[in-house]
């Protein structure tokens, strides 16, 4: 046997060998994530000086392993559907139907960008999961000339991202 | 004013009707998702028995963390012990927003009172929006047009956390020396079988 026609056959058997092996690890594979998208938005309406709660857009996340946790939560708001008048955003809230009490994310309001969640590291992955954007109008819209007394703002196509493990 | 709304987490309570001096309505205390300061029902070193009892029967009846009743309820016990007292901090805070009845050069006004402060905007007697604040300067709640978020203080957090951990490792630990116990009763009967044969 020729040095050329040994070495194929042995890259053929690692290149098997290494193909058996993902095929075996992806069986066992204990990790994984999983995007939801939202079709809802998720906005507001304030009057000049107001500070208020967006309405909410929820995730129901499901077919997960039952005992997966999660080990990262990232959320992205979406894109800028949208606004109108000078309406600053304050913070992102994101709570879960597995954790008694939400979670306070920092955000300017910047869209698509993905935020990253502290508090529900080795929580139940499986669940419904609620976000929603705290605001302050500063000034109304500008409409015919005229300053309105009202300014709003809209995203669009949120979503989630969970990191999960079920080999805890 | 807020457009549109889905089904949430957070507690919903629509304003009184008008004409009412109070229109926000209190969070409900007994939901899963609103704590207060409870006195612990045991120890801790009972809870963590507790808690790993708990996953052992979750395990058991093929149910995991919020699955279950017993976790739940064990989570609000749990987590109470270090939740600051919301209640007072929301009910004192309300009060103390509608007792101000001087005019408001401002749309979104700061009061401080004995159990934490208090950030609110108030139409005639309407309050549309207010966070609530402990005296560590932690916000543990926002009402919003109707709607009540909790938020998590560090020491919940980290107590719910705590709990999440000792609750896996004993769940994970009870499904293994099930799988376990699976194996060694088919290996047995694989070795009756042997014999019979």
């Amino acid at each position: 046997m020729s040095r050329n026609k040994f070495l194929k056959l042995l890259f053929s058997a690692l290149l098997i060998m290494t193909m058996a092996f993902t095929t075996t690890t992806s069986a066992y594979a204990a990790t994984g994530t999983k995007k939801v998208t939202s079709s809802r938005t998720m906005g507001l309406a304030l009057k000049k000086g107001q500070t208020g709660n967006s309405s909410e857009v929820t995730f129901r996340v499901s077919g997960l392993p039952a005992n997966a946790v999660i080990t990262k939560l990232e959320v992205n708001p979406g894109s800028l559907k949208s606004y109108s008048g000078a309406v600053l955003t304050n913070y992102l809230t994101v709570s879960s139907s597995n954790r008694s009490s939400a979670e306070k994310v920092a955000w300017n309001g910047r869209e698509n960008l993905t935020l990253r969640t502290s508090g529900f590291l080795a929580s139940k992955a499986n669940g419904t999961y609620t976000i929603s954007f705290n605001a302050t109008c500063i000034s109304g819209a500008l409409s015919h000339g005229m300053i309105l007394d009202i300014g709003s703002k809209t995203y669009s196509s949120p979503y989630i991202t969970i990191y999960w493990d079920d080999s805890f | 004013m807020r457009i549109g709304n889905e089904k949430s987490i957070a507690q919903f309570h629509p304003l009184t009707k008008s004409g009412s001096r109070e229109n926000v309505i209190s969070p409900d205390y007994t939901d899963f998702h609103f704590n207060t300061k409870t006195a612990p029902a045991m120890s801790d070193d009972k809870y963590k028995t507790a808690i790993i009892e708990q996953a052992k029967k979750d395990q058991a009846a093929g149910k995991f963390q919020s699955d279950s009743a017993g976790f739940r309820n064990l989570v609000k016990s749990y987590v109470s012990a270090v939740s600051p007292d919301r209640k007072s901090i929301i009910s004192q805070g309300l009060r103390a927003i509608y007792k101000n009845t001087r005019q408001e050069p401002k749309t979104f006004n700061l009061l401080d009172y004995l159990f934490g402060s208090v950030k609110y905007s108030k139409e005639a007697d309407d309050v549309s929006y207010a966070e609530f604040y402990d005296s560590n300067g932690e916000m543990v709640a926002s009402y919003s047009n109707g709607r009540w978020i909790s938020y998590g203080t560090k020491a919940e957090d980290a107590r719910e956390s705590e709990l999440w951990g000792i609750y896996n490792q004993a769940w994970s630990q009870a499904a293994k020396a099930s799988k376990g116990n699976l194996g060694a009763a088919n290996g047995s009967s694989a070795a009756s079988i042997d014999i019979m044969g």
